[in-house]
């Protein structure tokens, strides 16, 4: 008998997007909840230095850095490349899309990440099916090796459930009521403790809401991961 | 394969000789070129610093240094002799070759004679391109327009670029990019030649961990200096047998 094992699994998920509101910073929240949740809190950046959403959202956990200063560019690409087993987590700010790319472009990036290991993940946000597919060419052409999935998020996506079967892979983040969203910013809570009965929403409603979109949501997240490890799977004989 | 004499200088102080210099002589490395370098800047030097192996400090001014770089033309193996020109010393440096007979020897074709004359975005810069060119007529000269800030060396002023540029037959313009403050200053701390940075490694070979995002900016910059240096067909000068370039 042989012994199946999986690889380690190491990504760098970078939301990004050239349009703003678009659904980024959930996207990079929703993946930072789960790899906290399953137990391996992943290195966080803040590329929005205007309005570092991510940061005040998860207390501080994500690291505010600005791409318009080298020390800048310099703290975000060396700290997703830094020695360890955290999953990285980007959320860029629309304006840094292209300056981003060209950066990623000029240092030769996803090369090195492979180089070293690291999966990169490039969670392309949009609003349009004609931009999601101009927008993913563009990406596959310029970031390589790295692996594009669509974002279809369910509060901004035109049309979301049709003719997005032609991309290879996708994502989708279902739409929540918003009054749920509002009531977890007001009180400063995260999505996975405000499922908890005592510290969490008071709405056992709102619970069980949130529950079924964080697990829709994380289920995605970890099929992910599956499809990666599998794919680099070593057997050993037994 | 003629031996090559590549002066690189300005009477300009600041605008980026050695800078020229290192680039050249990486891109020499990379093209199968094996150089060596004159470092004028006597008594320290500037050059040596980032290439130590290939680079020796001369002085010009004495005849003991003009002897060093051309009684040893002839002699060594080594098929490119690279003279980092220190500020001030450019046209003197040019009329010393002259009165020793070097450019007569340029003239009759024994020797290749490139001048990459490194202009500043000033009018002083600019003004030297006059008084060089009494000594260039059988040198392949090169104007390099060194970006070291945003110049545009008056393109917005076409009377004035042409007064300075129009007029001038020279084999070419050789624009080198302006290359990121923090990368050029961690390259200077380091004291290595930019390709060995690129590479991320130490004077001593040794691997050196410097900024991944800085080494990146001196790639794509020293990349964009070989693109310059081969539009000119520089490599091609320097390898070209006798017999096929006038």
């Amino acid at each position: 008998m042989r012994h199946v094992v999986m690889s380690g699994w190491t990504p760098i998920f970078i939301a990004c997007g050239p349009r703003a509101h678009v659904g980024k910073t959930l996207s990079a929240r929703l993946f930072l909840e789960f790899c906290r949740a399953s137990g391996r809190p992943p290195l966080a950046f803040d590329a929005n230095p205007h309005d570092a959403m991510l940061a005040a959202a998860t207390k501080g956990a994500a690291e505010v850095v600005n791409l318009a200063t080298s020390v800048g560019q310099m703290r975000l690409f060396e700290g997703m490349l830094r020695a360890g087993p955290e999953p990285r987590v980007v959320d860029l700010w629309h304006g840094f899309y292209d300056p981003f790319l060209d950066l990623v472009e000029q240092t030769d990036f996803a090369s090195e990440a492979a180089l070293r290991d690291f999966k990169l993940v490039l969670l392309l946000h949009g609003r349009t099916l004609e931009e999601f597919a101009i927008h993913a060419t563009q990406l596959s052409a310029r970031i390589t090796p790295a692996e594009t999935i669509v974002v279809l998020n369910g509060h901004v996506c035109e049309n979301a459930n049709s003719g997005f079967g032609r991309f290879e892979h996708s994502l989708t983040i279902l739409p929540i009521a918003s009054s749920i969203l509002r009531r977890l910013e007001r009180g400063g809570l995260g999505f996975v403790e405000a499922t908890d009965a005592r510290h969490g929403l008071p709405s056992p409603v709102a619970r069980g809401c949130l529950r079924d979109w964080l697990t829709h949501a994380f289920a995605q997240f970890h099929a992910i991961e599956l499809r990666h490890r599998l794919g680099a799977t070593t057997f050993n004989p037994g | 394969m003629k031996h090559s004499v590549i002066l690189v200088g300005a009477d300009k102080g600041g605008v980026g000789k050695t800078t020229t210099c290192r680039g050249l002589l990486d891109y020499l490395i990379e093209r199968n070129v094996l150089p060596r370098a004159f470092d004028t800047e006597t008594p320290r030097g500037t050059l040596q610093r980032f290439h130590p192996d290939i680079t020796e400090i001369v002085d010009l001014s004495q005849t003991a240094g003009q002897m060093r770089i051309i009684d040893t033309l002839a002699r060594t193996d080594v098929k490119a002799s690279v003279i980092d020109v220190r500020a001030g010393q450019m046209l003197r440096t040019l009329a010393a070759l002259r009165d020793m007979g070097f450019l007569d020897a340029v003239a009759e074709k024994r020797f290749n004679f490139i001048v990459l004359h490194v202009l500043g975005p000033s009018i002083a810069s600019l003004d030297e391109i006059a008084e060089a060119v009494p000594f260039t007529g059988d040198a392949q000269y090169f104007l390099v327009k060194n970006k070291v800030n945003d110049t545009t060396f008056f393109d917005w002023s076409p009377a004035t670029a042409k007064a300075y540029f129009g007029k001038i037959r020279c084999a070419g313009e050789i624009v080198i990019p302006k290359l990121n403050e923090m990368a050029y200053e961690q390259v200077e701390l380091a004291g290595t030649s930019f390709s060995s940075f690129v590479a991320d490694r130490t004077r001593d070979g040794e691997e050196a961990g410097y900024s991944f995002v800085l080494r990146g900016y001196v790639r794509t910059w020293l990349r964009a200096v070989y693109a310059e240096f081969d539009r000119v067909q520089l490599a091609d000068i320097l390898t070209a047998s006798p017999g096929k370039r006038s």
